[in-house]
């Protein structure tokens, strides 16, 4: 199961998932982001990975393009974080 | 009553039967009445109502005659005060010949009376060997509007409405219990996912990536497979990855642990049993067989299953079919098998501890998972993983390795896989004082790198070569490409050592 939440504050715009972000759940995560940059063209988006549990390739190839298109992340735990350091660094 | 009008009546009351007997849907038994009995009966509206005896209520179930999606009109309410009342209390069908001179109804029921404008009705409870379940009303617009033939007449299509009002409470009552079975499956299959996480497989490494595209290849078929690694290496996690890639993957999952069941019940655990069929057998039992039909069958530790048990599995995988213990009834099983062992199996054949036409039946496609030291290029991966899964479960901040222990843990040979792996980090989780983890330095028994764990004896080495080179060879021995000259030996030098090792050709086929 995955669940994303979309929360505002002035220009600061916040990505929530938590679950698993693998197989059927990435199509829903991107429809997200995808809704999100239209509602928002002009802020930086967080995305909280914070209460991710699972991220499979499928999930990490998402991660990257959203990175591409302007996401930053937070992330814990020391999986998601090494996911997300592997992202920025290949970006780099 | 004239001879035709009994003729016309009795015709109904047979195609009443036939429809009765189709019918388990009670709109449709109230438009066939509506259609049959017109003709004969003058009546504007038909409702077929059923009764809760313990929580006193009526509940409308089908009607004819009016509007059948009218929001404002009440479908439940309370037997007080209602003709069924007085049907209950005397027994008797209830004729009301005109309405507007009732008084005994609630002002509510009253109202919906005039509103339809009923003037006069027939309440016949509907009974059957269950008790009473139901009403069935027959309403007109007109007063006085039904003779005593009428009645006697219409009591008689009530006995076998009844019938088909109780088959119809009965079809109720399955689909409900067969739609809650159906959402305990789906919420207990879902735990099971949550509990294994069998589609978590971590790790990058190409050994892992070879087992992974395996399973994507051999899934979708229908063939037996044979996962084969050490003890903890995840070979149940494989064959459930298998199992919900199949096209089985709706139907049920079927394990067994063969080492895990007495060799006396193993038998019963898989054939199943009738009462009776031995002592302890108090009631008939569904065997895994059985309880596998369109799905997959997974034998963990196939290598424990006894000599005597073998023939019988492979009858069962050859024909689909079987009989209970204590049982005449051939039963028929379409199932896919999934087997795992962490045992030699060609070694046990060899020795005569396992089948071989079993062992070729079962091994139609091996998977063989590495052993974690085969792929410790993974275990920083499974290490945060795991540490990952712990600190969250134990509400723990556990945000940094420190090298040396990485090192550690890439380093040591994990005689128990990733079993001891998990195990491993679950406890350092818990014991790790602050934010980095620490490991239990006894934990690890040993710390040199690359320790084989499995060390065959010289005459199991040569065995398992030997074999090798009578498989690649197709078992000639001898002359160009026999196992003798891919051995760089003589044939007569190869013969001593296959008798001395007590290696013997198994021919494939049954008895």
């Amino acid at each position: 199961m995955m669940r994303a939440q979309v929360s505002s504050v002035g220009d600061r715009v916040r990505l929530s998932v938590c679950g698993r972000l693998a197989e059927g759940w990435v199509p829903e995560l991107e429809s997200c982001w995808r809704s999100t940059r239209i509602d928002h063209p002009q802020s930086k988006i967080l995305v909280d990975l914070k209460h991710v549990t699972f991220i499979d390739d499928k999930g990490r190839s998402l991660l990257e393009r959203m990175h591409q298109e302007g996401a930053t992340f937070a992330a814990a735990g020391l999986l998601t974080r090494a996911i997300i350091d592997k992202i920025i660094r290949k970006e780099a | 009553m004239s001879a035709d009008d009994s003729a016309l009546k009795y015709r109904a009351l047979l195609q009443i039967s036939e429809a009765l007997l189709a019918c388990r849907d009670r709109d449709a038994l109230v438009r066939s009445l509506w259609d049959t009995l017109h003709p004969l009966i003058a009546f504007d509206y038909l409702v077929i109502m059923s009764y809760d005896a313990v929580r006193n209520l009526v509940t409308l179930k089908a009607i004819a005659g009016m509007d059948h999606h009218d929001p404002d009109r009440p479908t439940q309410w309370p037997v007080e005060g209602s003709p069924l009342e007085i049907v209950l209390q005397t027994g008797q069908p209830l004729y009301v010949p005109d309405m507007s001179l009732e008084t005994r109804f609630r002002p509510d029921l009253m109202e919906i009376y005039q509103q339809y404008n009923i003037r006069s009705g027939f309440w016949i409870a509907l009974h059957t060997a269950r008790g009473m379940h139901g009403v069935i009303a027959f309403s007109s617009c007109t007063p006085n509007a039904y003779t005593a033939e009428d009645r006697e007449f219409m009591q008689h299509i009530g006995r076998q409405v009844a019938i088909a009002n109780e088959n119809a409470l009965a079809f109720e009552e399955i689909n409900e219990l067969r739609r809650h079975i159906e959402d305990e499956k789906v919420y207990l299959e879902e735990e099971i996912r949550s509990e294994y996480r069998f589609d978590e497989m971590v790790g990058a490494g190409p050994a892992l990536r070879g087992v992974l595209q395996q399973i994507q290849t051999a899934a979708p078929t229908d063939s037996s497979i044979l996962i084969q690694g050490e003890t903890g290496t995840g070979k149940e996690l494989v064959a459930r990855a298998i199992h919900r890639l199949s096209s089985r993957a709706n139907a049920t999952f079927v394990k067994l642990n063969c080492a895990a069941i007495p060799a006396g019940l193993i038998e019963s655990e898989l054939l199943g049993h009738e009462k009776g069929a031995f002592t302890g057998a108090v009631g008939q039992r569904i065997g895994r067989f059985e309880l596998a039909h369109r799905g997959t069958l997974f034998l963990d530790e196939i290598g424990e299953l006894p000599l005597e048990m073998q023939p019988k599995l492979l009858r069962v995988l050859q024909d689909g079919q079987f009989e209970r213990l204590g049982g005449t009834r051939t039963i028929q099983s379409d199932f896919r098998l999934v087997a795992a062992t962490n045992r030699d199996l060609r070694t046990m054949v060899a020795e005569q501890h396992f089948r071989a036409d079993l062992f070729y039946r079962v091994n139609v496609f091996p998977i063989t998972l590495p052993a974690l030291r085969e792929r410790r290029e993974d275990i920083p991966t499974l290490v945060r993983y795991f540490v990952q899964e712990f600190s969250n479960r134990m509400r723990k901040t556990i945000n940094a390795i420190p090298a040396e222990v990485m090192e550690t843990l890439v380093n040591y040979s994990w005689p128990g896989n990733i079993r001891e792996l998990r195990n491993i980090i679950e406890r350092s989780v818990i014991l790790t004082p602050g934010k980095r983890l620490t490991i239990p330095k006894d934990d690890l028994h040993e710390s040199r790198p690359h320790a084989p764990t499995h060390v065959l004896t010289m005459d199991d080495a040569e065995r398992r070569h030997i074999l090798d080179a009578l498989d690649a060879s197709n078992w000639v021995v001898g002359g160009p490409g026999g196992a003798a000259s891919m051995l760089g030996m003589k044939r007569s030098t190869l013969q001593s050592r296959m008798q001395k090792l007590g290696i013997m050709r198994r021919y494939v086929g049954t008895c």
